[in-house]
């Protein structure tokens, strides 16, 4: 079976990794206590590696422990998580001779929210969650149902442009999501609201946010030692989960990850309060390929557009 | 014992007036306080060892121990150290202006336990202030306790605290005072050496005596083990403890050492009581 | 092992004595029931489980329907008895000198239906933290002005363990009334005198036996096998274990230092106090807070707890010790939010077990 065969490699990798001491930290997923999720596993030594797992459902990005695991590292990563190590790289953030990159072809996401909205179930009644060609399979209560991949997938998973990673010392056998031709449009309402919508549309969910941090912490493009909102000499931000507030961090957020972030959507997934994060990521994402002809994470040649200026550069924001 | 504080609202302070500022140091300054209300000057009360909070109004709240005593009772003192928002705010008031005082707060320091005793005070630099209402109000009672020695350092000496109290102990024949600096300079005659050093070589006896530290936690941690050495028992010290504290009520769950919060099971404990944890979450 | 709550720390209304024991018991049809809990709206604020912006919420009752489909809030309705954020007092200046004016404490009698026995239990664990030695006017008013109307559950959330806290999820003694659903209805326990008076004279409820309300119980529905720990064993061991470094550094490893976990918690109480700046003046809030944040501890030169490991260690210890130690009740009620929101899904069933082992 084709997970078995992955599986098997993957481990003969990580066990040679640790037997000629080229790690000290390896990286990869291991099977959540909560239905149909993978969770990290950092993995210090051969023996810590019996709890690897390549099922389906690896959606964390392992880069982010890069913020905190120094020293020699292997990793496991997808598509999108390897444009967030190309990032990382640009940003002076990790050192490619200190990484051994195990690539890993990721089939698509399924996105439990997107299936319950379905009417497929609740995630307690979802039995079994596979995959038969273009189509996927859930089976709750005992009842079967057949999905689209547009109707199950996540959403960035449904436009990815990279399914293959771009950076890899060793890449696993497997299959992968099948990209489109070209960026699909958004289909997000909002691009077409007025300014004072768009105003009013995010005043409310910033409304909900309650400073959890999950956003920034689990971005591998917020490695700041210490972030704006701790200082408090002078205070930038208030940390009372204020709306004005709250909206300053979250913009000022998005600006600062500006070029970083591939929007691998790991905010969007672990925001508690649902807040669509990533609608904000997509515009970012779409404006710098615009104003800049820019796609984060893809070159490593291509210099960051907020770490650079050329005499090139447009000024006619200039009034 | 505490104060009910206006309306009912635990969170809301009493307002006071700054009436002195001393300079100590660069970064060290003492205030000298007074309630606005006139009747709340004559009935609060608080016992030696205790801490308050302190507002600035617009920058935040802070803690500090009362560092005057309670048997000197027209003012009421404390001593801030420069290094964070609200003390640099409270570094650019002077006399006439008003802050928040809510307190008191915390346990004191057992006097019933050292009454009799031969009393060991060991401060070093800010730390000196907790001990410095214990060691007023001890004085000002002197005939109840035997022995005083006090035992007070800094790192140089322009970091020096209470200068004009370490003079006044320094004359009183009744208290065996030594000061010292971690660095001299050509004009100080004193002791040089760091504060658990000199306490070794000054080897006071254990005998019928009680020990009482307060100053860096890196100097509380090395302090203590030289008061083992000379043979002092857990039971026969006592430290107060500092950890960052925000409602002072034991409801924020921030000041927790273990299963016992600074600010209400503390912030005086005996070694006995505080012991397991000094070495691992101080 | 957990002592009931009611027992050691009496609530401020009469409960029902068991001699009153025929009177104990109702039946309600769940057309009168939404009629009851509509008509209610005239005299008190209503809140009751409903979805907005995706997420199940306590909100206002709009009297249309009773909710379907709900298991439990995102946010635990903590939030509206130590709110995520609330204004303390104020300051404003006036000439040279100023005034300080309190900001009274909430206001109005409320309801809220639907609540779990789960968290229901978390607001009476939490509440000696608010009463003792000093007594926040704020929660307590809270407390004292609403009604708890809890549901037993039909379904096990995710990651929870309920039971094992010793937390039965179709029963509770927290409440003012508890409902178990049935097939033509609800059946009713009345808990309190104040629970019996919002029922009112009249004949929407009717009387009940013991014996219907026995038989109300039902299997509940995703119920799996659990992770047995025996929480004291949990205790000792994590006294035990304190200083074992590599323990908690292996047990957090993958903690990301958010706060959702804490945040999520029915029975996490930390908060820190924080001035903002107004036009003439200023006003003190009270905002919540995480031990697991980095600079929770954070002192001028002196952080003692800067490494992950042990704010971790803090977490647990504080949870399943320390709490215990001070007033004799875990700081947790199994309800599982924190393992079915961690973002790296880090579970606490683990967690207890390996620390338990």
């Amino acid at each position: 079976m084709e997970k078995d065969e992955m599986k098997d490699e993957l481990l003969a990798i990580a066990a040679m990794l640790f037997d000629e001491g080229r790690v000290e930290h390896f990286l990869g997923y291991k099977k959540g206590t909560v239905k149909f999720k993978a969770r990290p596993l950092i993995a210090r030594s051969k023996e810590d590696l019996q709890d690897l797992w390549v099922e389906d459902f690896f959606t964390p990005n392992l880069t982010l422990y890069l913020k905190e695991i120094k020293g020699r590292v292997g990793i496991l990563v997808k598509g999108c998580d390897s444009r967030s190590l190309v990032s990382l790289l640009k940003e002076g953030q990790v050192k490619r001779e200190d990484l051994y990159v195990v690539g890993i072809p990721c089939p698509g996401q399924i996105d439990l929210r997107k299936v319950e909205n379905a009417g497929a179930g609740e995630p307690e009644d979802l039995e079994e969650i596979s995959r038969r060609g273009m189509e996927i399979l859930i089976r709750a209560s005992g009842q079967e149902r057949t999905l689209q991949k547009s109707q199950a997938f996540l959403d960035k998973c449904i436009a990815c442009q990279y399914p293959k990673p771009l950076v890899f010392d060793a890449l696993l056998p497997g299959e992968y999501v099948a990209p489109l031709p070209e960026p699909r449009p958004p289909e997000d309402a909002l691009r077409k609201k007025t300014v004072p919508e768009k105003w009013a549309f995010w005043a409310e969910q910033f409304e909900r946010c309650i400073r959890c941090y999950a956003c920034r912490n689990v971005c591998p493009a917020c490695f700041c030692p210490r972030c704006l909102v701790e200082e408090n000499l002078p205070q930038w931000v208030s940390p009372l989960p204020l709306g004005g507030d709250n909206f300053v961090f979250h913009m000022m957020r998005m600006m600062h990850v500006a070029g970083t972030c591939v929007s691998c959507g790991e905010c969007e997934r672990v925001c508690p309060m649902e807040i669509p994060l990533m609608k904000l990521n997509e515009k970012m994402a779409d404006d710098l390929r615009e104003l800049f002809d820019f796609v984060a994470g893809v070159d490593l040649n291509v210099p960051l557009p907020f770490r650079t200026f050329s005499q090139e550069d447009a000024n006619d924001f200039i009034k | 014992m505490n104060e009910r504080l206006p309306e009912g609202n635990i969170y809301q302070p009493h307002l006071v007036e700054i009436i002195k500022v001393i300079p100590e140091t660069w970064d060290t300054r003492t205030f000298h306080i007074q309630f606005q209300d006139a009747a709340l000057r004559e009935t609060f009360s608080f016992f030696s060892g205790q801490f308050a909070e302190y507002s600035v109004f617009g920058e935040g709240e802070a803690t500090f121990c009362i560092s005057s005593s309670p048997t000197r009772m027209d003012h009421l003192e404390f001593s801030v150290k420069r290094v964070g928002r609200v003390t640099s705010a409270l570094h650019q008031l002077n006399e006439g202006d008003t802050i928040g005082f809510r307190g008191p707060y915390g346990n004191h320091f057992p006097l019933d336990k050292l009454k009799g005793k031969n009393l060991l005070f060991v401060g070093g630099g800010i730390g000196l202030a907790p001990l410095r209402s214990l060691i007023q109000n001890v004085l000002d009672h002197r005939l109840d306790y035997r022995e005083i020695t006090i035992l007070y350092g800094a790192r140089s000496p322009q970091d020096l605290c209470f200068k004009y109290d370490l003079e006044a102990w320094f004359h009183n024949p009744s208290v065996k005072m030594i000061t010292t600096v971690d660095v001299g300079d050509k004009d100080w005659k004193g002791k040089v050496g760091l504060v658990p050093n000199v306490l070794e070589d000054v080897a006071p006896s254990p005998v019928g005596a009680a020990a009482i530290t307060c100053g860096p936690p890196i100097m509380i941690r090395y302090t203590l083990k030289s008061l083992e050495r000379l043979g002092f028992t857990p039971s026969q010290i006592w430290t107060t403890l500092e950890m960052k504290m925000k409602c002072g009520l034991g409801k924020c769950g921030r000041c927790n050492i273990g299963p016992l919060y600074v600010c209400k099971d503390g912030p005086v404990f005996s070694l006995e009581e505080i012991g397991y944890f000094v070495s691992d979450e101080f | 092992m957990c002592p009931f709550l009611s027992e050691l720390f009496p609530r401020r209304t009469r409960t029902i004595s068991s001699n009153d024991r025929r009177s104990m018991y109702r039946r309600i049809e769940p057309e009168r029931l939404k009629k009851w809990l509509g008509g209610l709206r005239d005299r008190v604020e209503v809140l009751a489980p409903g979805k907005e912006n995706g997420l199940w919420t306590f909100r206002r009752f709009d009297g249309l329907a009773l909710p379907r489909g709900f298991q439990n809030s995102r946010l635990p309705p903590k939030a509206l008895f130590l709110e995520p954020l609330k204004a303390l007092f104020e300051w404003k200046s006036q000439g040279d000198s100023f005034k300080l004016n309190p900001f009274p404490p909430a206001d109005g009698q409320r309801v809220i239906f639907g609540i779990r026995a789960c968290d229901a239990r978390a607001l009476r664990i939490l509440q000696p933290v608010f009463v003792r030695d000093y007594e926040d006017a704020f929660y307590l008013r809270n407390l004292s002005r609403t009604l708890l109307l809890g549901e037993a559950c039909q379904v096990q959330c995710q990651g929870s363990f309920c039971e094992e806290m010793g937390i039965d999820p179709q029963d509770s003694g927290d409440c003012d009334l508890f409902f178990r659903e049935i097939s033509q209805g609800y059946m009713v326990k009345v808990l309190s005198e104040r629970g019996a008076a919002l029922m009112g004279e009249g004949d929407l409820f009717e009387k009940a036996s013991e014996e219907e309300w026995s038989s109300a119980r039902r299997k509940i529905r995703g119920s799996r096998k659990k992770p047995f720990f025996d929480l004291e064993r949990v205790r000792a061991r994590a006294s035990e274990r304190f200083s074992e470094e590599s323990l908690w550094q292996r047990i957090s490893a993958t903690c990301i230092n958010c706060g959702i976990c804490t945040y999520l918690c029915p029975t996490c109480h930390c908060f820190d106090l924080c001035d903002l700046q107004t036009p003439g003046g200023a006003v003190r809030f009270r905002r919540w807070d995480s031990c697991a944040f980095p600079d929770f501890t954070k002192m001028a030169g002196h952080n003692p707890r800067e490494e992950k490991w042990r704010r971790y260690r803090q977490r647990v210890s504080h949870k399943f010790n320390f709490f215990y130690q001070n007033f004799q009740a875990m700081a947790c009620v199994g309800c599982g939010r924190c393992v079915a929101y961690c973002p790296v899904n880090l579970d606490l069933r683990e967690v207890l077990l390996e620390v338990a082992g």
